[in-house]
């Protein structure tokens, strides 16, 4: 066989294995998936839950933000109070402080601690 | 193809886009198919990658900013969809081979001479197939191959001469044509 005979012929030749409905259906096809799939519905739905989400996120910060403070603050400690706390602070050994801690509750102390910012995520786990 | 594209874009202008895609899908069904499909040989891999194109069409087509013709954008993007499928189909063809019957009817010679053709075009490498298949299918000519897949003349004209050369080497490695 020549190449100019196979060349000439490959472009005629019918494609196999296409079904005989395929091109009458393609359109419906292509369509239900945009309908159905993440176009464009889907992408309206996404677009709308994340402003939700947005929204909701603005509004916490905002109300982290804005909500009257409580007056639980180390300076307003008793001296007792604020040389615990300060202990914390400066040492996160809880086993060595905690058998000085006495009255304090841990509920008490946690408070503090967040009232003073601390966002130290080891001292809050161990006082779990 | 065949498309209005004067049509299309005043669907799009008036928001009709559905009605934009359908236009588009029914004038260039046929032709994107065989692109595609002489691309990547499988029915239902060119099935996927068909429908695919245009969803892409219709979620970027209000964007389109009509400085090329729409045929050159459908191309392109059925080109960079079918190479990007490709890329991922290639491994496990690199090694594979064609069923070829042994009967000596003419008809049949032929038959399988057209399996060793579509298997070589299925060897070439990306590009030189999305060249090959443009020219010989598509019948684009290369200053618009250039615009679509954003390549030299020159360039593509060498990658067309490179893909035939191979495809006849392929099969005159299996007796299929003579020297």
């Amino acid at each position: 066989m020549k190449w100019e005979e196979i060349e000439k012929r490959a472009k005629k030749q019918p494609l196999s294995g296409v079904p005989t409905d395929y091109f009458d259906t393609l359109e419906e096809k292509v369509m239900n998936k945009i309908h159905e799939g993440s176009l464009p519905g889907n992408r309206v739905r996404l677009q709308k839950i994340l402003l939700q989400s947005a929204a909701v996120l603005v509004l916490l910060i905002g109300l982290f933000y804005f909500l009257p403070k409580s007056d639980l603050n180390p300076e307003n400690l008793s001296m007792e109070e604020q040389y615990y706390f300060y202990m914390y602070q400066e040492d996160l050994d809880l086993e060595e402080v905690w058998p000085e801690l006495d009255d304090l509750s841990v509920d008490t102390l946690e408070s503090w601690i967040l009232q003073a910012h601390i966002s130290d995520d080891i001292l809050i786990d161990e006082l779990y | 193809m065949s498309i209005d594209e004067a049509q299309i874009r005043r669907l799009i202008a008036e928001g009709d886009l559905e009605a934009a895609l359908r236009k588009i899908i029914q004038g260039t069904k046929v032709t994107l198919y065989q692109i595609i499909r002489k691309m990547s040989v499988d029915h239902y891999l060119a099935d996927d990658i068909l429908q695919e194109v245009y969803i892409k069409v219709f979620r970027h087509i209000p964007k389109f900013e009509w400085n090329s013709a729409l045929t050159t954008w459908l191309y392109r993007i059925t080109i960079n969809e079918t190479m990007g499928q490709i890329k991922k189909e290639a491994r496990r063809k690199e090694s594979g081979d064609v069923e070829v019957d042994k009967a000596e009817d003419a008809s049949v010679d032929f038959e399988n001479a057209m399996k060793h053709f579509d298997h070589a075009v299925s060897l070439l490498p990306e590009r030189q197939r999305a060249v090959f298949v443009m020219k010989y299918y598509g019948e684009s000519s290369f200053r618009e191959m250039a615009e679509i897949l954003d390549q030299s003349e020159g360039g593509l004209k060498a990658n067309y001469h490179h893909a035939v050369q191979k495809i006849k080497a392929h099969l005159k490695s299996k007796e299929i044509i003579s020297s």
